[in-house]
């Protein structure tokens, strides 16, 4: 069986995320429970400020999983990463048996670690034969940001520079993906925290890139880059009075509406930026007009 | 052996600690160019490697660069020697604060901490409380106050996370102190540094 590994934020700031991913897992009938006692992956600060915990805090999850002897699917980007970079240093003997010492578990490295990504467009098909009409016209940016692809020494689901299958996932949804240079930038990460000015300049560009590339919407699933380009665009809006004009949608939201989710089901109105999309389900979405004046 | 500006044993040092190959870095540029923080940075990931080639311990040690390098991986994919730079900042920040030198960006070492802390007692972080504890440690306790509550009033704040005290045993295992925060002080605690010193001598 398929283990769900959440993570901290699904059930906090990416509420919407593991919502509408509920949804889209009971629609195309995927079979999922979540791992059983996970605990936090230690995520950037365990990285930045001490090897040892970067190393044993997903390990732990991986063990679970591991005695369960099920696959791992993980949503957040931040946690696939810390994963991963686990599980490849785990393959050294020496970290090995240090980590099992301090975990009082067994570690073999066999846990296959999926990526959300991965589970859906193995459903592409599937979207593609019963997806609505809501999406028809729809101009999706796809963005990535870094952590999903990018994991060094670790062979990933997509290209690196140049991942795809977002886009063929919004294609089969019924939208049109966009090509467009910013997908897998930077948005700042924690800076939006610890030095705001910063990530909103990152963000900034990379909304503006959207924008002048004709987007209507941003699709993405990763939650700290949805919290990101949404936070700044409501920050950017405290700031000048402008209105946040780019909706920004995690990927689950997206194609449950493809799937005929309602907006109440996919947490919709959870977003900063508002929904391009109708209250009523079944209605036709009217893109918003964006890049105007 | 002695080099222009300092010893070879810091490269040693850092090659084994991070067992990344700094040595290899020919100065190609490649990791600078397309690293997104690389403005904020008094040395980029390149002249840094060049530092710790020419043993310049202080230099290196006290720059804000890793600090300010988000973690974004763009370097080591990309570096043409194999070099995981993301990581060798790791590594750097680490041993920095190991000695004695004061953060570049107290604020990011404090979020760190605190984010360990929560993971160290609850097993998850619940984002309100990080927050909350951030707050204080800034002595901004309203700061960002209206998005909270743009957050909580959409829903996208839990309230009562799930928590389990299953982490504190590792915790405890892995770092030199039970709690990796320090007290609350004001501005950069006072001989932290000191005992950190000391601390590191003794594990190696
Ligand atoms: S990309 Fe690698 S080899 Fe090139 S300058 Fe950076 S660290 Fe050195
Ligand atoms: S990982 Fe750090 S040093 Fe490397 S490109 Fe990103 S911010 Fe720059």
């Amino acid at each position: 069986m398929m283990r769900f590994y959440p993570g901290c934020t699904l059930s906090s700031s990416a509420k919407p995320y593991s919502r509408s991913l509920a949804w889209v897992w009971k629609r195309l009938e995927i079979e999922m429970a979540e791992l059983p006692g996970w605990t936090c992956c230690g995520a950037t600060a365990a990285h930045a400020l001490n090897r040892d915990l970067a190393y044993a805090l997903p390990a732990r999850n991986l063990a679970i999983a591991q005695e369960l002897g099920d696959d791992l699917i993980v949503a957040c980007s931040a946690c696939y990463s810390r994963l991963k970079i686990a599980q490849k240093a785990l393959e050294n003997p020496q970290t090995r048996e240090r980590v099992a010492g301090v975990l009082g578990r067994a570690l073999d490295g066999r846990v296959q670690i999926k990526n959300i990504l991965e589970v859906l467009s193995a459903h592409a098909p599937r979207i593609q034969k019963e997806k609505t009409k809501a999406l028809e016209g729809l101009k999706v940016a796809c963005y990535y940001g870094c952590l999903a692809t990018r994991i060094p020494r670790v062979e990933g689901f997509d290209d690196r520079e140049n991942p795809t299958m977002m886009e063929r996932l919004v294609s089969a949804a019924g939208a049109t993906a966009l090509d467009w240079p910013a997908k897998t930038s930077c948005c700042g990460a924690s800076f939006s925290v610890i030095r705001e000015e910063i990530a909103l300049k990152m963000c900034s560009q990379i909304l503006e890139m959207a924008r002048r590339c004709g987007a209507d919407v941003i699709t993405t699933s990763c939650p700290f880059c949805q919290y990101n380009l949404d936070w700044a665009q409501w920050a950017l809006s405290q700031q000048d009075g402008q209105k946040p004009k780019i909706p920004v949608l995690f990927i689950t939201q997206l194609v449950g509406l493809a799937l005929g989710g309602s907006e109440k089901e996919l947490m919709l109105g959870a977003n900063l930026t508002p929904s391009p999309f109708p209250k009523r389900e079944g209605r036709r979405c009217s893109p918003p007009r964006v890049g105007e004046g | 052996m002695k080099t222009l500006a300092g010893d070879r044993q810091f490269l040693k040092e850092i090659e084994t600690h991070s067992g990344e190959p700094v040595r290899r870095c020919f100065q190609c540029d490649r990791c600078a160019t397309g690293c997104p923080m690389a403005p904020y940075m008094q040395h980029t990931p390149n002249e840094l490697f060049r530092l710790i080639q020419l043993g310049d311990r202080r230099a290196v040690l006290a720059s804000n660069a890793f600090w300010f390098c988000v973690s974004c991986y763009t370097c080591s994919v990309r570096c043409p020697n194999d070099i995981d730079i993301a990581h060798v900042m790791d590594t750097l920040r680490e041993l920095s604060l190991r000695e004695g030198f004061t953060p570049a960006l107290p604020q990011a070492r404090d979020f760190h901490e605190l984010f360990l802390d929560c993971v160290r007692r609850s097993g998850r972080v619940s984002e309100l409380e990080l927050m909350a504890r951030y707050n204080l440690k800034l002595r901004k306790p309203f700061s960002r106050f209206a998005l909270g509550w743009e957050l909580l009033r959409k829903g996208r704040l839990e309230l009562w996370p799930k928590r389990t005290g299953e982490l504190r045993k590792i915790f405890k295992a892995l770092t030199p102190n039970p709690s990796p925060v320090v007290t609350y002080g004001r501005g950069v605690p006072q001989g932290r540094g000191e005992g950190q010193k000391e601390q590191y001598k003794e594990q190696r």
